[in-house]
């Protein structure tokens, strides 16, 4: 169309687009997130990192990406960012890693995941670490808040991992020693020791530890190339940790966040060890970009020379204990009620059509189990009428220490009141009730289900109804 | 009481005056622009931080009315000032570096949109899952309806950025020409169907029509 269609505004007409403007002005701009600049200055150093480390072409890696300055040609932008990359890689190779060593933050990151999941790379080592994980996050069955592990490591299949566990209300601590010695694994827990036949995804200490996933998760996030992978950067050398020289790494806060693993949904800085890629200190940031767990490694020592003794396995406890099964999946309501140990609060009514789905029920959090078997802890899903997970009920002992986060203040029904929090496209309503823990979530993921979402009023609408069955 | 004559007088120059002002500060803007500028393409990265935060609000306000996340406003701004920051050597001046800034936010923004529409037409079960629910509450609607943002989201993408950098922000028509790679002529075009859309989808609202 040309200029001449459009002829001069009127007085009126003008004075009608400035109103609009004004009004346009005034639309709400969201503040950045928190932690935005730390992110994007991070990300900044990298890029000049990776242009001076070009001992060849110091700036070379700036000046071949594209002329932004001109309209838009996407092959240039293409060649550019292409070239960019390769110079990049080139530049990182030159850093003082070792020469084998990977040149992006995403090969960093997988090559760190590897060496913490399978000993890639590790010579024999010794080393204590400190998991610390703050309360804060929804987590149906949260890390105990402090784990020491004391770890020699002769191999993949010869190591020993002592870890001292807090009780997630401190009520006190507990020792769990698992030995690996070939293909079979002893377990000493409470003086008792059984010894297990190692599968293909028990193999190292920190697969074992449970309460490392959140980093290893994290890691092989920033690794992988999916719609989920989280940005990734190195932040250059870090401080000498324990004599080692580290590496920095900047993770991202997750696209995908889930609540299974919180701790892994904000951003994280890991600092590895510039040759093995071992984590050796590692903070990560939950939900609100508070941090949520810390990871600290101590006495490191590399290339020991182990006793035979210090992996000679223990003799098995002769009593037996009975086998209960940890996780159980329940047909029914009623099959439910029969497996718990005391009657659950089922809801008296449910909402905008949803429908009973999935009951599994699960030895709850710091609860070895009764003589029983009996299950302590279970998640209803409840599905809306397109049959698609929209809801879920959790409920566990009162002293539970699932889900102490804070939000906003609700009331469920007079005398009965819940705190309600929503963010990263789910809301969470929790409560305590008649000695249970109780939780509703619509929309995220959690437990390994993704829900659609329903309106805040349901959940409160469910929590209302909440009523024992009585057994 | 002051004569007609002289009250004119009084307003000219105070209207003088402000003209003045405003005159020295954007004067005053440009030169510290132009130093941080310069210290930005020898790699000073406080210097590009300081250089980005002149135009920061602007930046996010046409990001987010484009992606309509504060999450992927945020994800899409890093993108762009890293790429920014890359290509700052190749920066020629020839625009003004906030229409520059526009035009690579701009285009990152509309990279993220394509990804997002093409992956709309291969949904899996798990990305349908995730995307937002058919039946919002009604309560959300209604007051969504009076809003301007709604009727702002109801436009094409390049409508909205268009009549985002013309009327919010100011631009002038070749400046957002060169920013989203168009004729000036075209900005004209969608800047009047944009007007006239907006208006017509608040006066409705006011009158308590419904919206298509």
């Amino acid at each position: 169309m040309s200029d001449r269609e459009y002829p001069q505004h009127s007085p009126a007409a003008a004075g009608r687009d400035e109103v609009l403007g004004k009004a346009l002005r005034r639309l709400d701009v969201p503040e950045h997130r928190p932690g935005f600049d730390a992110e994007l200055r991070a990300k900044l150093s990298a890029t000049l990192s990776e242009r001076d480390a070009d001992p060849q072409h110091p700036g070379r890696a700036l000046r071949a990406r594209s002329r932004t300055g001109r309209a838009r040609h996407p092959s240039r932008w293409t060649l550019g960012l292409a070239a960019a990359a390769a110079l990049a890689l080139v530049a990182a190779v030159a850093v003082a890693l070792s020469a084998s060593a990977p040149a992006s933050a995403a090969a960093v990151a997988r090559r760190a995941a590897r060496a913490e999941r399978t000993g890639t790379g590790l010579p024999p080592f010794a080393l204590t670490v400190v998991t610390v994980t703050t309360p804060g996050g929804f987590q149906p069955e949260p890390p105990p808040p402090r784990v020491t592990d004391r770890i020699d490591y002769a191999g993949p299949t010869l190591w020993r991992d002592k870890s001292v566990v807090t009780e997630p209300f401190n009520e006190g601590t507990h020792a769990i020693t698992r030995i690996r010695n070939g293909h079979l694994i002893a377990s000493i827990a409470d003086g008792r020791v059984s010894v297990t036949r190692a599968t293909r995804h028990e193999g190292l200490p920190f697969t074992v530890m449970a309460w490392q996933q959140a980093a290893l998760r994290k890691l092989l996030a920033a690794g992988s190339s999916g719609r989920c992978a989280p940005s990734a950067s190195l932040g250059g050398d870090g401080p000498v940790i324990d004599g080692r020289p580290t590496l920095i790494l900047q993770i991202g806060g997750s696209p995908c966040p889930s609540a299974d693993i919180p701790q892994s949904d904000g951003p994280a800085t890991f600092w590895l060890d510039k040759q093995t890629f071992l984590v050796l200190r590692a903070v990560l940031h939950g939900p609100g970009n508070r941090i949520a767990e810390t990871i600290a490694v101590t006495g490191l020592r590399y290339h020991v020379r182990f006793p035979a003794s210090t992996f000679a396995l223990p003799k098995p406890s002769r009593t037996k204990l009975p086998a209960c099964r940890a996780a159980i999946s329940l047909p029914d309501l009623a099959a439910l009620e029969r497996a718990l140990v005391r009657p659950p609060l089922i809801p008296g009514s449910l909402p905008g059509g949803l429908r009973v789905g999935r009951i599994d029920g699960s030895l709850g959090p710091g609860s070895p189990g009764s003589a029983h078997c009996k299950i302590t802890a279970f998640t209803i899903t409840y599905n809306d009428p397109a049959g698609r997970p929209a809801v879920q009920l959790y409920e566990a002992p009162r002293t539970s220490p699932a889900v102490r986060f804070p939000g906003r203040a609700v009331t469920i029904r007079p005398g009965l009141t819940g705190t309600i929090t929503s963010g990263s496209h789910m809301v969470i309503l929790w409560w305590i009730q008649d000695g249970r823990y109780c939780s509703l979530q619509t929309g995220g993921l959690t437990a390994g289900v993704r829900l659609t979402t329903v309106p805040t009023a349901h959940l409160i609408q469910i929590a209302a109804s909440l009523r024992s069955t009585g057994h | 009481m002051a004569s007609a004559s002289g009250t004119g007088e009084r307003f000219e120059n105070e209207a003088g005056q402000r003209w003045d002002r405003a005159i020295e500060r954007t004067q005053e803007v440009v030169a510290v622009e132009a130093r941080l500028l310069a210290r930005a393409r020898t790699g000073d990265l406080d210097a590009f931080v300081q250089l980005i935060g002149l135009h920061d609000r602007a930046l996010r306000a046409l990001a987010y009315r484009l992606l309509e996340d504060p999450h992927q406003m945020d994800d899409a701004l890093q993108e762009a000032y890293l790429k920014a920051f890359r290509a700052l050597r190749g920066f020629e001046g020839r625009s003004a570096f906030g229409s520059w800034m526009h035009r690579i936010v701009y285009n990152v923004c509309m990279d993220q949109l394509r990804q997002r529409s093409s992956g709309s037409r291969r949904i899996s079960l798990g990305v349908a899952d995730e995307m937002p629910d058919p039946m919002p509450d009604p309560g959300e609607v209604a007051a969504q309806r009076v809003d301007l943002a709604a009727a702002l989201a109801s436009l094409p993408p390049k409508m909205r950025a268009t009549v985002l950098m013309v009327d919010a922000e100011g631009m002038d028509y070749q400046a957002v020409a060169d920013v989203l790679g168009v004729p000036v002529g075209t900005v004209r075009s969608r800047l009047s169907q944009a007007r006239r859309l907006l208006r017509r989808a608040l006066s409705e609202d006011k009158s308590g029509h419904e919206r298509p």
